[in-house]
């Protein structure tokens, strides 16, 4: 509980402060100067006073310029020589009183939590729903002591018989308490400490105190009943000083405000310049200190500031100093009738307030009691000095209840026969309806706002439809793409963002015999966008479905994926692929193919006892038909097969289905044997000897080794190869074939770089091309070469 | 002044296909049973912030599908994971006999600070249970879990065995257990503070 300061704020400046020997110098000296002369009672008011120009703003330490020369009044307790002790004791008062409380800077970056300031702004909105309201009074007191100290019994004027029951809040206000310099220059506040206890003895022990705040001689307190402490948050106060050129603190404002239950009150005490013609003056010393006065704001992330009006109920009380301006003893006169009514009238405040010019909005309690000003301290008498200063209501309490806010109800509004002062204290009680929290009500609301926060939270993440999460492609044969498509629709409010990702530990998105287009794409709302799937399983693919498995039972191998299409901010959706890959020769391998008696698409086992054949036989029915079909045709192997007829060949030859039941051209059977051959998932010379192969080109002795160290079904393979582009040649007057150009046509297909290797290139340099074809050349010329 | 969420912990729900872990997610996100939303094929997640000793966290809860075809592609999201909610459904004891490869696989897939809760989920369901308190009671503390038995439907546990989890996540995090690394499941937030002392947020002047 206390004032909100920022002590890093402080502590520096008192630094900064004991640099300043110098004026601190000047200022002690001042203060023994002044107590030498201030022995004799006068009754010049503090208003006159004399001072060095203190300086005080937001930046700057304070310091205390060449003093000229003071008068001070004092009454009582004359001689009062000022110590250095004392002098730095008050120190940490002149700090409390004449340092403004600097606030954050709102160009420092910080974090400004919006989530939490949403939630507050929605729970204010919906308070009444959470909130009871429940009568609460209040007690409002003022009086100018003219730096007299506590000498009468306070109960009349703080204890109201017309109240049934004790005030909930007290909140006492003096002005002139102090009217010593060391109060003005120094922030001295221990002249507020018999005041204080005064008060708590008068009001006995139900009572705790809040806070009170004092600016020189300008004294506020508030108290609460004891039951109603817990319930008080936010207590903070603030001054404004608005006296001695302008900014010094022998007039001005102090401001304490404090959450009760959920209303918010702040209550201003000040003191205004003095003075019959100082109208004007004193609207503007109003206006100043509603200015200047200002609070953090509690319940904002961003250390906003609110003022005075940002309360439910505030309340100014203080010497206004506002006068009644017709003579003397006019004055007296209506006073002595009671003829309040005519008085108000010309009242200075009421008429400024009539015309607008101070305290808009606020409102007064009728006056019924006679002005309070100005007294012959000590007795009943209105002033008999010369100066005669015409009676007037200098002590006031206004209030000005937010728009929001329900108004209060008046109880009083009343002067007290303390007779001490130059002043009449002056009180005011009020019924305010405070709103009380019902905790299990608000307990609801909140979590209603925090899960509509939760609901839009999670409506506005991106949300997509998908059209299936299952895209079967059934059969799927070698060599021929089948794409289908999904439908991606963005059903979310916002932008969806979509990306497919890898599984864990994966790196590739998927298959490799799958092709996703688009990887990535972006839909506004209600957008669709449609997904290619395509499955393609070429020479490089068919080699994870056609070998390496002994599930020999099952003509189709079935082919899975799961996809992860991940919306950014949101969800993830799987999509399970499947599909069946028609087994076949192509892309086989030929230790595999030698395995099977049987078609490849025949559902038989193989045989126990089976011995591997010697080449594929699905190689021997190829060149068994061209051999009895073809040899003779022209640009046998050089002209193109049709890919239709192509497929029909294929499945014949993993069917076993007779040639004779499809129809096809003979070069499409010729093509089918290159692509045969080219398909096949390690070509006839094996990768690790591509190379000594290539090596092995210039000289025909050395091919000769080469393919003897063949294995023995990549061996058969070449020698029956071989055997029959010999017998092809032998016909070179019917199909016009030269032995280099078949020898280019087979090379490249018999003869292939591994596809990881570095050796594959594409397209292969010349000498490479050369050297392969050299190789099979030398075969096809010398026919003893293979034997 | 206090921050909307200080923590961001994230969850998953695990369990057979159809024990209720999407309707749990529901049910807490958004207070509402959805009996008949579509199968979960893929990973949804939503969120909720949460009081756990006076401080906000903000819970991300991710609801993965249960099928077993994608058994294999849910593991990844099991990193990171600072809670994980094992479903099961008391009247179908298939899914109750699955907890054990659900179990390994939190286990291995996740970090030894993990809070793992089991729940036997569509409570309401008394007529046709199929597996009794007692024996998933005694799974449960043979594992090491937490255990509460809820229904998606009434809302009934459903708070309790989220708030408990965060709880002990919580635990986790004041004994230093759990370092704020966003692999761990958990973040601090806002993110630059990570490195800060702890600060006491609900300090206030007064
Ligand atoms: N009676 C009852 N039904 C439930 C409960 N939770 C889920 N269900 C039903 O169980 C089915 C599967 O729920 P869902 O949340 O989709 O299961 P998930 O596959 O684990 O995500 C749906 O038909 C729900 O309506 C529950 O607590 N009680
Ligand atoms: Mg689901």
């Amino acid at each position: 509980m206390g004032d909100i300061q920022n002590t890093d704020n402080i502590e520096s400046n008192i630094d900064n402060n004991n640099n300043n020997n110098v004026s601190l110098e000047s200022s002690s000296s001042s203060q023994n100067n002044n107590t030498n002369t201030t022995t004799t009672t006068t009754t010049t008011s503090v208003d006159n006073l004399q001072v060095g120009v203190l300086s005080i703003s937001d930046q700057s330490t304070p310091t205390i310029e060449t003093p000229n020369q003071q008068q001070q009044q004092q009454q009582d307790d004359n001689n009062r020589g000022v110590s250095n002790e004392t002098i730095k004791a008050s120190l940490d008062g002149l700090k409390h009183n004449s340092l403004k409380t600097t606030f954050p800077n709102s160009t420092n970056h910080q974090y400004i939590d919006v989530n939490t300031q949403w939630i507050t702004n929605k729970l204010k909105e919906r308070e009444s729903e959470f909130t009871e309201k429940r009568g609460m009074s209040i007690f409002l007191g003022t009086w100018n002591v003219n730096g007299k100290k506590p000498s009468e019994s306070l109960d009349p004027w703080l204890k109201d018989p017309s109240m049934s029951l004790q005030p909930d809040i007290y909140a006492i206000g003096f002005q002139e308490l102090d009217l010593t310099a060391e109060a003005l220059l120094l922030g001295d506040t221990t002249r507020s400490l018999p005041w204080e206890q005064h008060i708590l003895n008068t009001l006995q022990g139900d009572y705790v105190k809040l806070l009170s705040k004092q600016l020189v001689g300008i004294l506020l307190c508030v108290y609460v009943k004891k039951e109603h402490k817990p319930h008080i948050a936010n207590v903070q106060s603030d001054i404004a000083a608005v006296g001695i050129m302008g900014m010094m603190g022998n007039k001005g404002g102090v401001a304490i405000r404090f959450s009760f239950y959920n209303t918010t009150i702040c209550i201003l005490n000040s003191h205004l310049n003095a003075h019959m013609d100082n109208v004007l003056r004193r609207n503007q010393d109003m206006k100043d200190i509603s200015k200047n006065i200002k609070f953090i704001n509690e319940s904002s992330t961003d250390h906003s500031t609110i003022n005075i009006f940002d309360h439910d109920q505030l309340f100014w009380i203080g010497d206004l100093n506002y006068r009644i301006p017709l003579p003397d003893n006019e004055v007296k006169e209506k006073i002595k009738k009671k003829d309040f009514y005519n008085l108000f009238l010309v009242d200075q405040l009421n008429q400024q307030m009539k015309a607008g010019a101070v305290f808009e909005g606020f409102q007064e309690p009728p006056i019924s009691f006679a002005p309070t000003y100005k007294y012959d301290a000590g007795t009943e008498e209105y002033d008999s000095s010369e100066k005669k200063r015409t009676p007037a209501w200098c002590d006031r309490i206004l209030w000005k209840t937010h728009k929001k806010a329900e108004n209060v109800g008046i109880l009083s509004y009343k002067r007290a026969e303390l007779i001490s002062s130059d002043h009449r204290p002056v009180s005011a009680s009020f019924v305010i309806k405070i709103k009380v929290v019902i905790p299990d009500s608000k307990n609801r609301i909140y979590q209603e706002i925090v899960k509509e926060l939760d609901k839009k939270e999670n409506d506005s993440m991106p949300d997509a439809n998908i059209s299936t999460n299952m895209v079967d492609f059934e059969t799927i044969k070698f060599m021929q793409p089948i794409s289908k498509q999904l439908i991606f629709e963005n059903i979310g409010q916002v932008i969806a963002r979509f990306q497919f990702i890898p599984k864990l530990d994966e790196t590739i998105l998927c298959k490799p015999w799958l092709k996703i287009s688009p990887l990535a794409g972006m839909m506004i709302p209600k957008e669709k966008v449609t997904i290619d799937l395509t499955i393609y399983v070429d020479n490089l693919t068919s080699g994870l479905f056609n070998i390496n498995n002994n599930s020999t039972n099952s003509t189709n191998e079935s082919m899975d994926d799961i996809l992860i299409l991940h919306l950014e901010n949101g969800k993830d959706y799987f999509i399970s692929i499947s599909g069946k890959f028609q087994k076949t020769c192509f892309g086989n391998t030929l230790d595999n193919l030698v395995r099977y008696p049987h078609p490849i698409r025949n559902n038989l086992p193989i045989p126990p006892e089976q011995k591997k054949l010697s080449i594929p036989k699905e190689l021997w029915r190829i060149i068994d038909y061209i051999y009895y079909n073809g040899l003779k045709e022209e640009g046998l192997f050089i002209k193109s097969g049709v890919t239709k007829e192509m497929e029909l060949i294929r499945d014949c030859l993993d069917t076993a289905e007779p040639f004779s039941s499809i129809s096809f051209s003979i070069h499409s059977m010729a093509e089918t044997l290159i692509r045969f051959l080219e398909s096949l998932v390690e070509p006839v010379i094996p990768f690790n000897m591509y190379q000594q192969a290539l090596d092995a080109s210039s000289s025909p002795l050395s091919c000769k080794t080469l393919v003897s160290h063949l294995p023995s079904v990549n061996y058969n393979v070449f020698f029956y190869l071989i055997s029959f582009l010999i017998e092809t040649l032998s016909n070179q007057k019917e199909n016009d074939l030269k032995p280099d150009q078949l020898a280019i046509i087979f090379s490249t297909v018999l003869l292939r770089p591994s596809p990881q290797s570095q050796l594959s290139q594409f397209p292969p340099d010349a000498t490479t091309v050369k050297k392969k074809a050299d190789l099979i050349l030398h075969f096809l010329i010398s026919k003893d070469l293979i034997n | 002044m206090s921050f909307p969420y200080e923590y961001i912990f994230k969850y998953i729900i695990i369990g057979d296909m159809g024990v209720g872990k999407s309707c749990l997610l529901h049910q807490f996100t958004e207070n509402k049973f959805v009996p008949d939303s579509p199968h979960t094929i893929g990973v949804e997640f939503g969120t909720r912030i949460v009081d756990v000793n006076n401080k906000k966290i903000k819970l991300q809860i991710w609801d993965t599908a249960g099928q077993e075809r994608f058994r294999a592609v849910t593991r990844s999201y099991y990193r990171g994971a600072a809670g994980a909610l094992l479903v099961y459904d008391i009247t179908r004891r298939i899914t109750y006999n699955h907890l054990t490869t659900w179990l390994t696989d939190a286990r291995n897939l996740t970090n030894p600070n993990t809070v793992i809760m089991l729940i036997g989920n569509k409570k309401d369901l008394e007529g046709q249970r199929d597996v009794t308190y007692e024996e998933a009671s005694a799974f449960a503390k043979q594992n090491g879990l937490i255990f509460v038995e809820s229904s998606a439907k009434t809302g009934e546990n459903v708070e309790e065995a989220f708030l408990r989890t965060a709880k002990l996540i919580f635990q986790s995090v004041q004994e230093g257990n759990v370092d704020l690394i966003p692999d761990g499941g958990i973040t601090k937030n806002p993110p630059q503070t990570i490195t800060d002392k702890p600060q006491d947020a609900s300090k206030c002047s007064c």
